[in-house]
This record gives C-alpha cells, sequence and structure tokens, in this order.
C-alpha cells in the first residue's frame, strides 16, 4: 500500500518539479545573458556619448525589465516544492543546500533592491558612470546569483566535499571551497549561462530581424543585430568548449548518464557519436538486438575523445554498468545494490545499539558502515537495471542540443558576416529564418537541462539517494492538486510575458524616443 | 538618503502603464505563492509533522521506503 501511494507521490512531485523547473527556466536564461548585452550597450553610450546607444539601451532594457517582473520569485516554488514533496531529501541535503541557497537569496535581495532600482528610476538622476556602474552589477549579480543555485545543483550530480553523518542523518559540509568549486559546479555554470546568452542574443536578433522586415526602428535594429551576432557567436564558441567539459565530467562522474546519451549499451575501446540516429524502441538491456534502426551517421572515435581525451579510450556501456565487466573493473548493479543494502542494514544497527547505549557495537557498526557507504544509496534500489535512466528521451534530448548548437553557431557567423558587410537588409530570406529561430534558443536549454536531470535518474543525488526515497510519503492528490495549479499559473504567467512584451514591441518607434 | 528616498518616490509615482501592470503582476504572483500555495500546499512536511524530530522522521521513513 505504501509502494503504491509512494509510487503516484514520486511520479507526480517529479512531474511538478520538472514543470516547475522548465517553466522558471523560461526566464532565467534571458535574464543572465540580456542583463550583460545591456551593460554591452549602455559601455557604449557612456564612452561615445551617441544619444541612439542610450535608446537601444533603454528599449532592451524595457523587455528584459518585463521579463525579470515576470519571472521573479518563480524559482521560490522550487524551495517549496523542496519542503513539502521532498522532505528526505531536504533533510539529507540540509547543510549543503543551505549556504548556497542563503548566499543566492541575500545577493539577489540587496540586487534587486538597490542596482534595479538605480538602473530604471536613476536615468536622469545619478551620474552616467554610477548608472552604467550599476547595469554591470546588475549583469554580473544575476549571474552570480544562478551560480550558487548551479553549486546545489552540480553537489547533487556529485556530491563532494561532504560527510554523512548517521546521527544527524544529514550530509555536512567539509569543505565549502570544494563544493563551491567543483569541477561539475563550475562546468554547469559556465554552460547554463553561455547558454543564457545564446538564447538572449537570439531574442535580439529575433525582434530586430522582425523589425528590419517591417522597415521600422532600421537604426535599432541594425547596431542591436550586430551586437546580438557577436555575443551569440563568442557564447556559442564558448558553449562548445564547455560542453567538452562537461562531457569529460559526466563520463568521470555518471558513466550511465553518458552511456544513455549515446545509447551506448556494450562498453567499447574506440567509441565513436552517432550524430544521426533513430533508437530501435524494442531494444533491451541484455539483449542482442540492434541499438538503432535504418541508417546512422556516425563520428568514429569521437565519444572516447570527448570524455576520456584519448582516441581509445574505454568507455562503459549500459549492459557493462548494470551487469558488470570484471575484465574492465566495472561493479554491477547487483554487487553494488548488496553492499548498499548491508550499508543500510549496518546504519539500522548502528542505531539500534546506539539507542540500547551499547557503544563498542555502535562503534563496530558504524565502521562497517562507511566500508559501504559510497552505495548506500544503491541499497534501496529493487533491480539492476533501474541505475540506466530512460535512454529514448535523454538521447533524443541530446542530440537535439547539440544539433541546435552547432545550427546557432552559423547562423549567428552568417548573420554577423551580412552585417558586417551591410547586406543583411536585401537578405529577406535570412531575416525570416533569424526570426523564426528566435525561440530555438530555448528549446536548446530546455533540452539541455532535460539531458542533466532525466540523464541522472534514478538518483536525486548521485549514488547516494533515489528519488523514490527522496520523496516524502504524503497524500498523492494534493501533490496532483499542485501540478495542475501550477501548470495554470505558470501558463497564465508566460501568457502575459508574452502580452505585455509583443504590446511593447509593436508600439515601440525609435523616432518617438529621445 | 533624501536623494535616494527621492529617486524610489519619484521612480515609483512616475512609472508608466506598463509598469504599473507588471508590479500588478508581481503583487498577484507573490499573494498567490505566500497566502495560498504556502499557506494550503505547501506547509513543509516537518513543521506539519512536528510529533518526533526530523532525523528520526527521515531515518523511519527511509527504513519504511527499503522494504
Amino acid at each position: 500500500m505504501i509502494e503504491q501511494l509512494q509510487q503516484g507521490t514520486v511520479e507526480w512531485g517529479r512531474a511538478t518539479f520538472a514543470l516547475t523547473a522548465l517553466y522558471h527556466f523560461l526566464f532565467v536564461p534571458l535574464t543572465l545573458g540580456l542583463s550583460f548585452i545591456i551593460a554591452f550597450m549602455e559601455s557604449m553610450y557612456v564612452k561615445t556619448g551617441n544619444d541612439e546607444w542610450k535608446k537601444i539601451t533603454k528599449f532592451w532594457m524595457k523587455l528584459f525589465g518585463i521579463n525579470f517582473a515576470i519571472g521573479v520569485a518563480t524559482g521560490l516554488i522550487l524551495e517549496f516544492e523542496f519542503g513539502t514533496h521532498w522532505a528526505n531529501y531536504s533533510w539529507l541535503v540540509g547543510d549543503i543546500f543551505g549556504a548556497p541557497l542563503a548566499i543566492e537569496g541575500l545577493f539577489a535581495f540587496f540586487l534587486e533592491a538597490t542596482f534595479f532600482a538605480v538602473m530604471f528610476f536613476g536615468w536622469d538622476r545619478v551620474s552616467k558612470g554610477f548608472h552604467l556602474f550599476s547595469t554591470w552589477v546588475v549583469a554580473v549579480g544575476s549571474n552570480l546569483s544562478a551560480f550558487w543555485i548551479l553549486v546545489a545543483n552540480g553537489w547533487m550530480q556529485n556530491p563532494v566535499g561532504t560527510h554523512f553523518n548517521p546521527d544527524t542523518m544529514r550530509n555536512e559540509m567539509l569543505s565549502f571551497l570544494e563544493v563551491a568549486l567543483s569541477p561539475t559546479a563550475i562546468d554547469k555554470f559556465a554552460h547554463t549561462t553561455a547558454a543564457g546568452f545564446i538564447v538572449s542574443s537570439l531574442f535580439v536578433m529575433g525582434i530586430s530581424a522582425w523589425f528590419i522586415l517591417k522597415k521600422r526602428n532600421l537604426r535599432l535594429s541594425r547596431v542591436s543585430i550586430v551586437t546580438a551576432s557577436t555575443f551569440g557567436l563568442l557564447a556559442t564558441m564558448f558553449i562548445i568548449l564547455t560542453g567538452d567539459k562537461s562531457a569529460h565530467d559526466v563520463a568521470h562522474t555518471q558513466p550511465a548518464k553518458l552511456a544513455a546519451m549515446e545509447a551506448l549499451y556494450d562498453g567499447d575501446s574506440g567509441v565513436g557519436i552517432t550524430a544521426i540516429g533513430y533508437l530501435n524502441p524494442n531494444k533491451k538491456l541484455g539483449d542482442k538486438e540492434p541499438e538503432f534502426i535504418g541508417p546512422t551517421v556516425e563520428l568514429p572515435f569521437a565519444l572516447s575523445l570527448l570524455s576520456f581525451h584519448d582516441f581509445n579510450a574505454y568507455i562503459p556501456g549500459m549492459n557493462d554498468l548494470v551487469y558488470g565487466n570484471k575484465e574492465r573493473g566495472v561493479m554491477s548493479a547487483s554487487e553494488r545494490i548488496e553492499k548498499g543494502k548491508k550499508a543500510i542494514e549496518d546504519l539500522r544497527s548502528y542505531k539500534k545499539a546506539k539507542e540500547s547505549g551499547d557503544k563498542l557495537a555502535a562503534d563496530a557498526y558504524l565502521a562497517s558502515f562507511r566500508e559501504n557507504e559510497k552505495h548506500f544509496g544503491y541499497g534501496f534500489l529493487k533491480n539492476p537495471e533501474e541505475i540506466i535512466p530512460p535512454v529514448g528521451i535523454t538521447f533524443y534530448s541530446f542530440h537535439l542540443m547539440v544539433g541546435l548548437g552547432f545550427y546557432l553557431l552559423v547562423l549567428f557567423a552568417v548573420v554577423l558576416h551580412f552585417s558586417m558587410i551591410h547586406a543583411l537588409e536585401n537578405q529577406k530570406w535570412l531575416l525570416w529564418i533569424v526570426f523564426l529561430s528566435f525561440p530555438l534558443g530555448w528549446v536548446a536549454t530546455e533540452a539541455g537541462w532535460i539531458v542533466a536531470e532525466v540523464g541522472r535518474q534514478p538518483w536525486a543525488i548521485q549514488d547516494m539517494l533515489p528519488v523514490s526515497i527522496a520523496s516524502t510519503i504524503i497524500d498523492t492528490g494534493s501533490v496532483i492538486a499542485a501540478f495542475f495549479l501550477f501548470a495554470a499559473l505558470f501558463t497564465i504567467l508566460a501568457i502575459a510575458e508574452l502580452g505585455i512584451m509583443i504590446a511593447q514591441i509593436r508600439k515601440f518607434r525609435e523616432e518617438d524616443h529621445v | 538618503m533624501t536623494n535616494i528616498i527621492k529617486m524610489y518616490r519619484d521612480g515609483f509615482s512616475r512609472m508608466d502603464k506598463t509598469s504599473r501592470r507588471l508590479w500588478i503582476i508581481i503583487l498577484i504572483k507573490i499573494l498567490i505563492m505566500f497566502g495560498v500555495l504556502k499557506v494550503f500546499f505547501f506547509q513543509g512536511y516537518f513543521s506539519k509533522h512536528n510529533d518526533k524530530p526530523p532525523e528520526e522522521a527521515v531515518f523511519e521513513n527511509l527504513m519504511r521506503l527499503e522494504k
């Protein structure tokens, strides 16, 4: 009975969290990237004294403000969910999440209360230099604010710098620096902020292209499109580098995710990447069915090279991780489940011995628990196959994200080229492509989050806590109600943002602004 | 200090229609989040079930779910 109730709660809790996070991340990337684009534009205004730059800055700042106002505080809902739907998880990670989230909260509050106000209200009340300073503080501060959230997320993917205390049932921080500067957190931050730059560059380019197609606001659009395509091109080149670093990190810390991203069932040396392919829906772990149906496009040795910077590196496949590969030193999931169950039993015995005041026995059980502690989370799994995330959604989301990344690289380069030779306005086909491409940054970003979060299933905290155990034992009905409430609330907010922005863009005439 | 207060006061009083609408959206959103969602749906598991310390409750939950 508990198991059935729990299953429903877990699935709806996950759906609610996914919905909230995906909606929240419609607003975040625009704040991260547009703030820097605006800061650059205002810097040009202060440097040149040309009022055109001021007009341009104010136009994009208005859209930035709309996005910020609609998106602000939507992330708090995720924190509500932690405390209610994921209480076991919240307690277990409390000390680790507490510090980064508190820093983020304080940071955001002071930033918003002071420098945002100067940015929007201070144009004619503070000096040019101080206004510019405020705009840059908002840009840097928003991104640093995101850093602390990504530190928390990075820790869930690769829990470092902590120690599990069986008395308090919490993970306690051993080294703040190790948590904050973990390679997983840094890669995540670099990759996510670069994605925000790309989304924002496409946003600026899309609206500018629409203006040019309508033969309106041409001076603003020309300047904006050059600025945005330059930012976008640089960000896309940077994201390819950070993507390489992320793949390297995933290969070391989340091998099942990497195998699912590439639908790699049987490990090998010198593994390639299947750039294009259609997954065989009948393929199952341990069978001999082919992984793909129909023709595929493969980049030989690429996965080994990306993952371990070695053409011939061995990459374990999903079968190796589930059933083990002694030759390659890969422990089977069954063995890890057994060790995990031993750790759980030792924890239970430790608690009993502690309660009855038997210190000697308690110490012995604790020592035995520590031996198998790194397999602890596996002890909660029912069968070995559970360690593999859903392959289809992980594989396709990953390929969609990467494919769009390369498409956008070409798009930014082509747009910049035509802008520099002053020929963009004659290329209607290109302007339409730019306009129609502007949601693609969001699509790629959301796909990236799907890879990161679905790809780490079954874990809430890698190897430590499966999602099924992280969830609270509560009535499924209230979780379902929360899901539909959020769906309604966020849909209304997204429609409001779209409506207000479209109205603002439509009514803008550069001639009316000084 | 007076200048800062004046900046806020003037800023709010001279806001255009869109900005006023955005502030209304922010206030309604915060009201729904803290007045409805937080109160009726997200009281926090441990503040609602406070019959035993959280560490005991979590330990018992984990052991129940493991079986």
